[in-house]
């Protein structure tokens, strides 16, 4: 936990700001539109861009809902390129005419990122008629003004099939980067929908051979799209999801804002328990590295997070990203040092971990076999998370009526 | 004892957490397997015939199945119904995959299909149970619940089949399951004196359910619901039935049979029969994992360990678990797991009966130790999350 501590008072590289959470579309996997949350006033959100210029973040990301949906939307970018920061734009695109794709040029946007299902039966049937039209007609636009735009696909059971397509309207369109990110249903209000969005198991195998041709067609036309490493997880998360048992580097990259001004650690974890604080009330260096922040990270990278495949930290999933040269400095080692001090702690643990459950076993007598069945067993069972609901009370109750009948157990060994 | 006293108390331990914590730590104990709905027969007081029609649950699907019971290496009994399983072409073939997997396989049939060859195939096969529905000690009783000609074709099957044991001199568990209802209200002892000559080892009754898909929905103005004077009559065969089964054995009761009258006075309450819903599952011929009218999952689509674990599973479980009409069916209850102290005691029970060195049952008692300590680690990690 030595590297932790050092990077804790880190300032993060991105903020992701939802200005907004009302939107134009009403797409079948995204529920936000339903939250109607409060809208901070633009005097809040200059202050809150003051407040991370001043401590050095590099990127500013206005999300939503539709963030074009603001009419302070241009004055808040080009504030933003004022402080001199890099500015990117989410939207459907559905809004941008040649009279907003004007005012996104003179504001000084930096990019802006257009949302792309697949071909336009797949994306007007998820995101509702004629979306697709307007998306690609903007990408145009922005094209002939000569704005960099990205295109974001949310892979599902739907438009998985049409990866490949989506790659080639990408170059057709002049859009230099793809960022596939897999179906997750934070943004549903009904959990239960999940099922709908992912893929079958004989899918992901038909996913996974999907993706060796996106790889190999976005290398071929010039197109940067996700890590590799990154996109050939997904048909594992379609399958089991995926789980970081310590917590991952996102948090300490970026740190996503809501519409109202709350402050999460991640937007895997944007809830009332992990709510770091707000923006309106709370100037943003007093919250970042505040003692409930640091209490939150530790909490998460002792309990493990519940895993996600954002693509916003796709980053984490390539290893050259990972150990940035900011940080190797920051840390006083080089690349390969910090590689053999992790191997070497991973090692002592493992070693460490094995005789303390051989020496427990031993003194059970029990086979050398069985004794060993038990280490293994037990190294295995570590790694699988249970995620159980319960009630405080309910478990408050249960710990005692265990603790009683391990009383009972003890009681009995006394006697014998 | 076959089982040992820490495997019982690691099993039961589990479905207690399950229950309560609202996971499945424990995997299933019966697992139904209806292979299709085809019967040879429309009884009266079974509707599975109308419904599903078509669909036959393909043996890749079975085999797969198996093969994920046979990797959890959980204490599972599997029965394949129906319908009337022995419909199938592949029957055996799905009994001798089950078998090579080393699972317990039953069958519950209604004997209408099983000749000599057949049986001595059963025999063979390596079951662990093979369950002949019987309805009534007299051929019109139940002919008229079943079909004309039944009960001959019945009796003729276990007479088939313990001829069949008694010349290989090994086998299945030969058992008659009776449900109890309006019509064979008054015979159900009369069942033990005929099975009993014909060579039968086991006799099982369970109350008749009136709807097949919603349990809960048992209505007492149903056609062969035991009302009235019929309650009387009921509970004096319970009487002489207990009284035999004190003295010879041969009947196997799931719980206790004086439910039975609370059942049929619809007086039946959670407190006396409480639902484990993680104990049971039943998967039908389209592969649809259904409890109580709910589903769970499709095997076809996601396989049975995936299917445990939805959401859907979630929603039906906590449907079972407001159950307040119990259905006293033979699936649902793990009754020796529904309190920790009882568990706890019947551990120390069993261990003192048990002829082991002392030392050992110390080493026993600290795995037991281990086991709770778990649990507790788990609910406290949650309580500290929270």
């Amino acid at each position: 936990m030595k590297s932790l501590s050092k990077i804790d008072y880190l300032f993060p590289k991105e903020v992701i700001v939802s200005v907004t959470s009302r939107c134009n579309l009403r797409c079948r996997m995204c529920d936000i539109w339903k939250s109607k949350k409060k809208e901070l006033t633009t005097e809040i959100w200059k202050r809150f861009i003051d407040d991370i210029s001043a401590v050095g973040v590099k990127t500013i990301v206005f999300s939503g809902g539709e963030p074009l949906l603001r009419q302070d939307i241009f004055e808040l970018i080009a504030y933003s390129r004022e402080k001199k920061l890099n500015v990117c734009l989410t939207s459907n695109g559905t809004l941008i005419d040649n009279d907003i794709a004007d005012k996104l040029l003179s504001s000084g946007i930096g990019v802006v990122n257009i949302s792309l299902e697949g071909p336009s039966e797949v994306h007007n049937y998820l995101r509702g008629g004629g979306s697709f039209e307007k998306a690609v007609a903007a990408l145009e636009k922005l094209r002939q003004r000569g704005i960099e735009t990205t295109v974001a696909t949310v892979v599902s059971r739907y438009n998985y099939r049409y990866l490949k397509e989506v790659i080639k309207f990408a170059d057709i369109y002049g859009a230099t980067t793809v960022k596939f990110q897999p179906f997750s249903n934070l943004f549903l209000e009904d959990k239960t929908k999940r099922d709908k969005f992912f893929l079958l198991p004989q899918q992901c195998e038909y996913l996974a051979e999907i993706i060796e041709s996106v790889i190999y067609i976005s290398q071929k036309r010039g197109i940067s799209t996700n890590p590799p490493s990154y996109l050939r997880k997904m048909p594992l998360y379609f399958r089991k999801g995926i789980r970081f048992s310590k917590g991952c580097k996102a948090l300490f990259y970026s740190c996503p804002v809501d519409s109202e001004g709350n402050v999460f650690p991640c937007w895997m974890l944007a809830r009332k328990d992990m709510l770091i604080g707000n923006i309106a009330q709370d100037r943003f260096e007093k919250l970042w590295g505040s003692n409930l922040h640091k209490e939150i990270k530790r909490k998460i990278f002792s309990y493990g997070c519940p895993g996600c495949m954002m693509s916003c930290y796709d980053e984490i999933f390539d290893n050259r990203h990972h150990n940035s040269a900011k940080i190797r400095k920051l840390l006083g080692i080089s690349f390969y040092q910090r590689k053999l001090h992790n191997l070497a702690r991973m090692l002592k643990s493992f070693i460490y971990f094995s005789i303390l459950r051989i020496r427990f076993y031993t003194r059970a007598k029990l086979t050398f076999r069985n004794k060993l069945k038990r280490v293994f067993t037990h190294l295995k069972n570590r790694k699988v998370r249970i995620n159980i609901k319960i009630e405080k009370k309910e478990a408050e109750r249960l710990v005692k009526e265990i603790e009683k009948a391990k009383r009972v157990l003890k009681q009995y060994l006394e006697e014998s | 004892m076959n089982k040992s006293c820490l495997k019982k108390f690691e099993e039961n331990l589990a479905y207690h957490f399950s229950e309560k914590l609202n996971y499945p730590f424990a995997m299933p104990h019966w697992i139904y397997i209806s292979l299709s709905h085809r019967c040879t027969y429309n009884c009266q007081m079974c509707g599975v015939v109308k419904i599903l029609q078509g669909y036959e649950l393909p043996f890749k699907i079975v085999k797969d199945t198996f093969d994920t019971i046979a990797h959890w290496r959980w204490d599972c009994v599997i029965t394949l119904t129906g319908g009337e399983p022995f419909l199938r072409e592949d029957i055996f073939k799905i009994i001798e995959y089950g078998v090579k997997k080393k699972l317990k396989i039953e069958v519950i049939s209604n004997g209408a299909l099983i000749n000599k060859g057949v049986a001595e195939k059963i025999i063979k096969s390596g079951l662990r149970n093979i369950a002949i529905s019987l309805d009534g000690a007299r051929e019109e009783t139940h002919d008229h619940i079943r079909e004309k000609g039944a009960f001959k074709k019945a009796v003729r099957a276990l007479q088939y089949l313990s001829a069949a044991k008694k010349q290989f001199g090994r086998g299945p568990q030969i058992s008659v399951w009776t449900t109890i209802m309006k019509e064979n209200v008054a015979e159900l002892f009369d069942i033990i004196e005929l099975v009993r000559d014909i060579g039968v080892e086991c006799l099982v009754y369970h109350p008749v359910i009136v709807a097949q898909d919603d349990m809960q929905n048992t209505s007492p103005d149903a056609p062969f619901w035991v009302r009235g004077d019929n309650i009387r009559v009921l509970k004096e065969q319970i009487d002489k039935i207990v009284d035999y089964r004190d003295k010879y054995g041969l009947v196997a009761f799931l719980h206790d049979p004086y439910l039975w009258i609370k059942y049929f006075e619809n007086t039946l309450t959670k407190d006396d029969w409480k639902c484990n819903p993680f104990v049971f599952i039943n998967i039908g011929p389209d592969g649809e994992i259904r409890s109580c009218g709910s589903s769970f999952g499709n095997i076809k689509d996601i396989g049975l360990d995936a299917c445990l674990t939805t959401s859907l599973a979630d929603v039906a479980r906590a449907k079972m678990k407001q159950c307040t009409r119990p259905c006293l069916q033979t699936c649902w209850a793990r009754p020796e797991a529904d309190y920790l102290d009882e568990i706890v005691n019947t551990f120390i029970k069993d261990l003192n009966q048990e002829l082991l060195p002392e030392e050992r049952k110390r080493i026993v008692v600290r795995e037991a130790l281990m086991l709770l300590d778990k649990y507790e680690k788990l609910i406290k990690n949650r309580l500290s999350l929270s």
